[in-house]
């Protein structure tokens, strides 16, 4: 018995240490650490939002409206209707993380089950999953996002939903090619033989050793929801008034182009600097998770 | 002791051809079944649109027997696929003409378009990407890559809206909409085309990397050949593989994101007409142009894979027919480590 | 049949007392994040016109690192010929620009390597590949280089219309072949050959070695055999030197290396062999310990960690490699004549 425990023990002192080591060299990486920062940062205003910019997004002194950046303490100046901008982009922090990250997490969530079943079962259901998929793919990421979000009705809720859906695809593929790979190991076939369960062999056992591949494309997917819930919002399709999502900022910002670009170039700036940190993250995290794929 | 079969001479093509075509079908046939239950589950009564508010409730019912929407769904799919085989893609609710001749005017804009900033990814990104590769970690590398990465972060339509400030509004030079002739099609293929670029590069440099590495380079080297041909002919069109697979999938993305180019720049093309269909859900044009830039994009690929074969003489040996001409030779194999 | 072009050879001017190849007090480092990898240290051989030297050592001794520096193929990030010269027919290679070198590596100097699985280009015809280095290093058409590739096919048992076919469609035996048709398709006066069976099935090695040695007794090639195996050693080189930790430890021909054996590594090395002979059973006499680390080499002989022999002069001074007899036979060793003492008991 005691050999057992202290094997035990001895298993999970090495899985902390791997992440640890992950983290060890991941380190390293200025940029992707630099990267990670800004992320955080973003967050943090996102979420401080209510506190530092109090009087909402939707503050509207008409008197106040179009002016240039600087002029009346209002940092990055105001919009047509005499909002402050920089108020604007503080909560729609918010709205772009949110919509970034929840869409995400549908398509990561169905993508991983849909994926570990094909993977899994192989066969039939294999079949049919990935043909499904391939139709998915067959349409245009964007197509298919903007199909299902005008299906569905503007609004931001059916926005996240179009976008997660069509990511479902390629996180289906991925863990269905990881879940393959690692289930016709051993270890499964001794898992087998003492008779856990189907299911409780993908959670314990298959899902844990797919983790690398798909924390890296989650990060990656996280950014062109981003991008897409912004191309959405600024086609009217997404997020709408008056709610400052930052592709929303920009679609509204087109009329006043001519003179009054601030309205424009500071959301999509604002985007610029969260996709790049996003970026640069996913690829120190790639390349600490696995050294040998470092190019 | 392997059997190999080896062909002699040329490789009957045509099959594998004709097995990735038939491949494709049952694709866009899901496509045509998913997008039509897309359009069924949103809300909205067809008929009511197309008569307006102002008809009344008798009417719209007569129209909505007369347009079949009462029927089942799967009669109403069997009916439009049946019509669609003869060239029938429906009319448009608004504007009462055929969707199908209505798309087609437009869809060679957008194909224009989405072909032009492919030009552009691969004219940018390509280059720069092999000089990263055979450059890594210089200065060269780095600053491309950060570039690259930074032209990755720029949403589209935005990278277009700057180019109209600087070069419509401020400089002057370029047309800020319309799709007239080559001055107006440089920005929006440009929006579409630098961003790609930089995924272009980002490929081709990675791809470039791990081929490099490989031992048949240093045998290239040491037959004294130059670096320009080993990096060029050796290196490059071993990478080609995944480029070509990228500037196809690129293509793809290009057709089905021109809505939003199509929308910053006020471009006539199936973009923007399929945007206006959805405001004003008229259902056929947006089937029919779904359809079709879905279709293009699974030819697309098709042509990619067709390529594959042209370029690696191993993915050729897959998709041997048992044609006439099969010469069976018996090859020792021995134990290789 | 070979070249009906002219080759640039400066053989013909050169006066008969210059050897060869003459490499001198070579020393090679890789500059790396997790140290200086110290890979070949003062290495000196030389070689004669139709000659075979074998450079014997185990993994990691510096023997590959020696080919690349003689070829100028070191990758040069992190690789860096510290010093040394090495001198074809008496001109130093390390003078010369990269135009200059080109010329010599597949048209002077060919080297093969180990791996023939990943040696040839995959989507280029072999055919092709050896007709590319034909054409690179003779002013010829493409049509007399793609001729003169199919001879040279046929040469190495490869049927000439297989011109056509793809590396992936001939086995590990053949491509090896094909690798070998490449590199002596110029008629180069030295061919270096790393390793070029140890990846083969024992069987086909022979096939190979022979089929090597029989196209080196037709062009009169120097050959430079860089190998772990001392049955290879035995039976197709003239002379041997032994590397141990980047250094040459012990140089000499077959009589000296195999009856007169010196360096007590050399002595383990063949210690070290299974032996087959009747009544000679027991355990195998590995040699103790391991190479040391290139990052962190030790002061003194380099050997000395695992040897014997070794005392306080062995640890702190290294000797430098001396003839020990008037037949051209060198040991780098404070205690060889201890040990011949020993070995005639």
């Amino acid at each position: 018995m005691s050999t057992v425990e202290s094997a035990v023990k001895e298993t999970n002192v090495k899985r902390r240490s791997q992440w640890f080591e992950v983290w060890r060299r991941f380190k390293r990486n200025k940029l992707a650490l630099a990267g990670l920062v800004i992320i955080l940062l973003i967050i943090v205003l996102a979420l401080l939002a209510p506190i530092l910019a109090s009087e909402g997004y939707d503050q509207q002194i008409i008197s106040d409206s179009l002016l240039t950046p600087g002029k009346e303490g209002h940092i990055l100046g105001t919009d047509n209707l005499g909002r402050d901008i920089l108020v604007r982009l503080v909560w729609g922090a918010r709205y772009t993380l949110q919509c970034g990250l929840v869409a995400v997490l549908v398509s990561a969530i169905g993508g991983c089950i849909l994926g570990s079943l094909a993977g899994y079962y192989s066969g039939k259901v294999d079949n049919l999953i990935m043909r499904v998929m391939d139709v998915l793919l067959a349409i245009p990421g964007m197509l298919l996002a903007i199909s299902i979000a005008a299906t569905l009705g503007p609004g931001m809720r059916n926005a996240i939903i179009a976008v997660g859906i069509s990511g479902m695809p390629t996180f289906a593929r991925i863990v269905r090619s990881s879940v393959m790979s690692v289930r016709d190991m051993e270890y499964i076939e001794a898992a087998t033989a003492i008779n856990a369960g189907d299911m409780r062999i993908i959670l314990k056992h298959v899902l844990p050793n797919v983790m690398a591949p798909i924390l890296v494309q989650t990060t990656l997917s996280v950014a062109n929801a981003i991008m897409q819930t912004a191309s959405l919002s600024f086609l009217g399709l997404g997020v709408q008034a008056p709610i400052p999502e930052w592709g929303a900022m920009i679609s509204s910002g087109r009329s006043y182009l001519r003179g009054y670009g601030y309205m424009v170039t500071a959301p999509g700036l604002a985007i610029m600097m969260l996709v790049f940190s996003i970026n640069i993250f996913g690829d120190g995290l790639r390349d600490a998770l696995d050294p040998k794929l470092k190019t | 002791m392997e059997n190999l079969e080896i062909i002699k001479g040329g490789i009957d093509l045509s099959s594998y051809i004709m097995k990735r075509c038939l491949m494709v079908i049952p694709v866009i046939l899901g496509v045509i079944l998913l997008i039509f239950i897309i359009l069924q589950a949103s809300p909205g009564d067809p008929a009511r649109m197309i008569l307006g508010e102002a008809a009344s409730n008798e009417q719209v019912e007569a129209l909505r027997i007369e347009l079949g929407l009462n029927d089942p769904i799967a009669v109403q799919l069997g009916r439009y696929l049946l019509n669609l085989v003869q060239g029938d893609f429906g009319t448009s609710y608004v504007s009462k003409t055929p969707v199908l001749q209505e798309v087609l005017t437009r869809f060679p804009t957008t194909l224009l378009l989405a072909t032009l900033s492919v030009v552009f990814m691969v004219i940018l990104g390509i280059p720069i990407g092999i000089i990263s590769a055979v450059k890594q970690y210089s200065w060269v590398d780095n600053i491309s890559t950060t570039i690259a990465l930074i032209g990755v972060s720029m949403p589209t339509f935005w990278t277009g809206m700057l180019m109209v400030m600087l070069f419509s509004l401020y400089l002057g030079w370029l047309p800020a909409s319309g799709f007239y002739g080559p001055k107006y099609w440089l920005m929006p293929a440009l929006s579409i085309g630098i961003a790609n670029a930089a995924t272009m590069t980002r490929l081709t440099r990675s791809s470039m990397l791990e081929v490099i590495r490989q031992d048949y380079i240093r045998t290239a080297r040491a037959k004294g050949q130059s670096e320009r041909k080993v990096i060029l002919n050796h290196a490059f069109k071993n990478s080609l593989l995944p480029v070509i697979t990228m500037i196809g999938i690129q293509l793809g993305i290009a057709l089905g994101g021109a809505m939003v180019t199509e929308s910053v720049f006020s471009i006539p093309g199936l973009g923007s007409y399929m945007l206006s269909a959805i405001k004003t859900r008229d259902y056929p044009v947006i089937q029919g142009g779904v359809i079709l830039i879905a279709t293009s994009f699974c030819i697309v690929n098709l042509i990619v894979d067709i390529l594959y074969a042209f370029i690696d003489p191993r993915i050729k040996a897959q998709y041997k027919s048992k044609a006439k001409n099969i010469k069976k030779i018996q090859i020792e194999e021995d134990n290789v480590a | 049949m070979k070249k009906n072009v002219i080759l640039e050879t400066s053989t013909s001017s050169i006066a008969q007392d210059v050897p060869l190849l003459e490499v001198k007090n070579l020393t090679l480092h890789y500059v790396t994040n997790e140290g200086t990898v110290c890979a070949v240290n003062d290495i000196s051989l030389t070689l004669e016109k139709g000659e075979t030297l074998g450079l014997v050592g185990e993994t990691g001794a510096g023997k590959t690192s020696t080919a690349l520096g003689i070829m100028g193929l070191v990758p040069n990030p992190p690789g860096k010929i510290i010093s040394g010269s090495i001198s074809l027919a008496g001109e130093n290679l390390r003078e010369k620009n990269e135009a200059f070198m080109r010329k010599v590596r597949g048209g002077r100097i060919s080297m093969i390597f180990q791996d023939p699985m990943t040696a040839l280009n995959p989507i280029d015809k072999v055919g092709d590949q050896i007709a590319e280095v034909i054409e690179l290093h003779n002013k010829c058409s493409k049509a007399e280089a793609a001729k003169n590739a199919a001879k040279m096919l046929e040469l190495v048992g490869i049927p000439g219309e297989r011109y056509h076919e793809y590396p992936y469609q001939f086995s590990g035996g053949m491509k090896q072949r094909i690798v070998i048709a490449i590199a002596l398709a110029c008629n180069p006066e030295i061919l270096i050959a790393d390793e070029p069976t140890t990846a083969l099935d024992v069987t086909i090695q022979a096939q190979v070695l022979e089929m090597m040695d029989g196209l080196k007794q037709k062009f009169q090639t120097a050959m430079l055999m860089i190998t772990h195996d001392l049955g290879i050693i035995a039976e197709t080189c003239d002379r041997v030197a032994i590397i141990y930790a980047g250094e040459i430890v012990e140089l000499g021909n077959l009589e000296h290396i195999f009856d007169q054996t010196a360096h007590p590594y050399t002595v383990g090395l063949f210690n070290s062999l299974p032996s087959t002979a009747e009544g000679e059973q027991g355990r195998l006499s590995p040699i103790p310990g391991l190479m040391p680390d290139p990052t962190d080499l030790p002061d003194g002989c380099k050997f000395s960690p695992r040897c014997i022999y070794a005392d306080e002069i062995c640890k702190t001074q290294s000797r430098t490699l001396e003839q020990i007899d008037d037949t051209g036979h060198f040991c780098r060793c404070w205690k060889w004549k201890q040990l011949k003492m020993e070995r005639r008991k």
